[in-house]
């Protein structure tokens, strides 16, 4: 091929995906989260001013009741079972587990990092301590904060975090995601992934406070399920027509059967409780 | 991109812990290094956090960074090398030579007017028709400017190897682009 050929074939690929233009603004937040961690790791380092940020931004730790707690055989396994159960650790973090939840601590706790193990759901409100992170890690998934409050569950699915103060990181694989307060990330089936959770639905087990804004069906449900631990058997007609037809309500501590019997009169569906299975209940009917 | 001094005392101060010259650093050159990352994975999510983790490291080591003569050159390098080690950890470093395709009757349709976008389309279809091998070989040695024995050297072939799929690409880039190329001058001057 004559020279000048490849010369004009070279000129054209000079052009090759450049229509890809990456946000300069995004990456520099990303970069300084991660720096942070860098730091926080090693303390004995200097730090940058970024710091003293991150610490003013923590939270106070609102002042809590705290209950006597007897610990089991094992002092680093915290456990609740029927009831919710509050703790505060030795690096003053409190925790409220929500019923049948587990926490494992690290043996090297409030060492150099804190790091935990969740099976289950619990409110966490973290003492700020820029040099010991405060870990929620289950093997795949990994939430990462300095001093923040939010609600996290964990099952086989995944991990699900609400923030209500502060900032949190939700790490999965090499990925991470930033979540602000009012907002909801999920690692589920493998993916990452937020949205806004502009009514903390999901602290509702904790705060009794549920409020639903147009809210579609199937979000309703997964609220309604994680704030009253239900389950749904759904067993509706084809076409129900209920998937958009969104619903607004406010719920103060109100029993799941009066909420369900707001639901069944809103959408004209029947539900009903599974008999022989607690906290179950079967959803029937269309919304046509 | 012309070298200043600026960029090397921006080195020099970042050796001496100051995030400020990072940021500066970051903000002059992570979309370059993003661009030649995504050239070499076709993947903007994943051409970020190679770059990301680049700049990340760049702090870490700040205390022990070598002399930078080129600070832009370096990093460009950086981008690239993550890149193909990215590649290579995750076993997609293309293990044989690859069958060409065939070129879309499409691709010359002659059109009187091309426009600028839709050259643009076919010079990244032509490029992405490649087998990823001969694909990375021309990006690297032609709009990265790697030199060949180091291209030989990442992709785990030899020297031979890396001109042959040169002419290749050459080759097929020629058909598939013969329509472009005769348009080129009055749309990129």
């Amino acid at each position: 091929m004559i020279n000048h050929q490849r010369a004009d074939i070279d000129k054209l690929a000079q052009h090759y995906r450049t229509n890809y233009e990456p946000c300069v603004d995004d990456g520099l937040t990303k970069l300084h989260a991660r720096m942070a961690h860098v730091d926080i790791a090693k303390p004995k380092k200097a730090r940058p001013a970024i710091f003293q940020l991150a610490a003013a931004l923590a939270l106070i730790v609102a002042a809590l009741a705290v209950w006597k707690f007897a610990f089991a055989e094992d002092p680093n396994l915290l456990y609740a079972e029927a009831e919710t159960r509050q703790v505060t650790l030795e690096d003053g973090s409190q925790i409220l587990l929500n019923h049948h939840t587990s926490i494992q601590l690290d043996e090297n706790f409030n060492d150099t990092e804190r790091r935990v193990k969740i099976d289950g759901e619990a409110f966490f409100q973290v003492a700020s301590d820029p040099l010991r992170p405060f870990i929620i890690d289950n093997g795949k998934s990994v939430v990462r904060v300095v001093g923040t409050a939010f609600n996290l569950s964990q099952d086989e699915k995944g991990f699900i975090v609400e923030v209500s103060e502060g900032l949190v990181e939700l790490h999965h694989g090499t990925d991470f995601i930033e979540l602000g307060p009012k907002q909801c990330g999920m690692v589920q089936n493998d993916r990452l992934s937020s949205m806004d959770a502009p009514h903390l639905n999901r602290h509702a087990w904790r705060t009794g406070q549920i409020v639903f804004e147009d809210t579609a069906f199937g979000k309703v449900l997964a609220d309604l399920s994680s704030a009253y631990r239900v389950k749904w058997n759904m067993q509706l007609s084809p076409n129900h027509g209920c998937t958009n037809l969104g619903f607004t309500a406010r719920f103060n501590d109100d029993p799941i059967e009066e909420v369900i019997v707001a639901i069944e009169r809103h959408y004209g569906l029947d539900i009903t409780p599974v008999s022989g299975q607690e906290n179950r209940y079967s959803i029937t009917g269309s919304c046509r | 991109m012309q070298q200043t001094t600026s960029d090397l005392q921006l080195f020099e101060r970042l050796r001496q812990g100051e995030s400020q010259a990072l940021d500066a650093l970051f903000r002059q050159y992570y979309a370059d290094c993003c661009r030649s990352a995504e050239r070499i994975l076709r993947d903007p999510a994943a051409a970020e956090d190679v770059v990301q983790e680049l700049f990340l490291n760049l702090w870490k080591k700040r205390n022990t960074l070598p002399q930078i003569d080129e600070p832009r050159a370096y990093l460009l390098r950086s981008a690239r090398n993550r890149s193909l080690n990215w590649l290579r950890d995750r076993s997609k470093m293309p293990q044989t030579d690859g069958e060409l395709p065939d070129i879309p009757t499409a691709a010359n349709q002659p059109t009187s007017q091309l426009e600028l976008n839709e050259l643009q389309a076919r010079v990244d279809a032509a490029i992405d028709s490649l087998p990823e091998r001969c694909r990375l070989v021309y990006v690297l040695c032609r709009l990265e400017e790697m030199p060949r024995d180091e291209v030989a050297q990442k992709l785990g072939i030899s020297v031979k190897t890396v001109e042959n799929q040169m002419t290749r690409a050459y080759k097929f880039l020629r058909q598939y682009l013969s329509v472009a190329l005769l348009l080129t001058p009055t749309i990129w001057p």
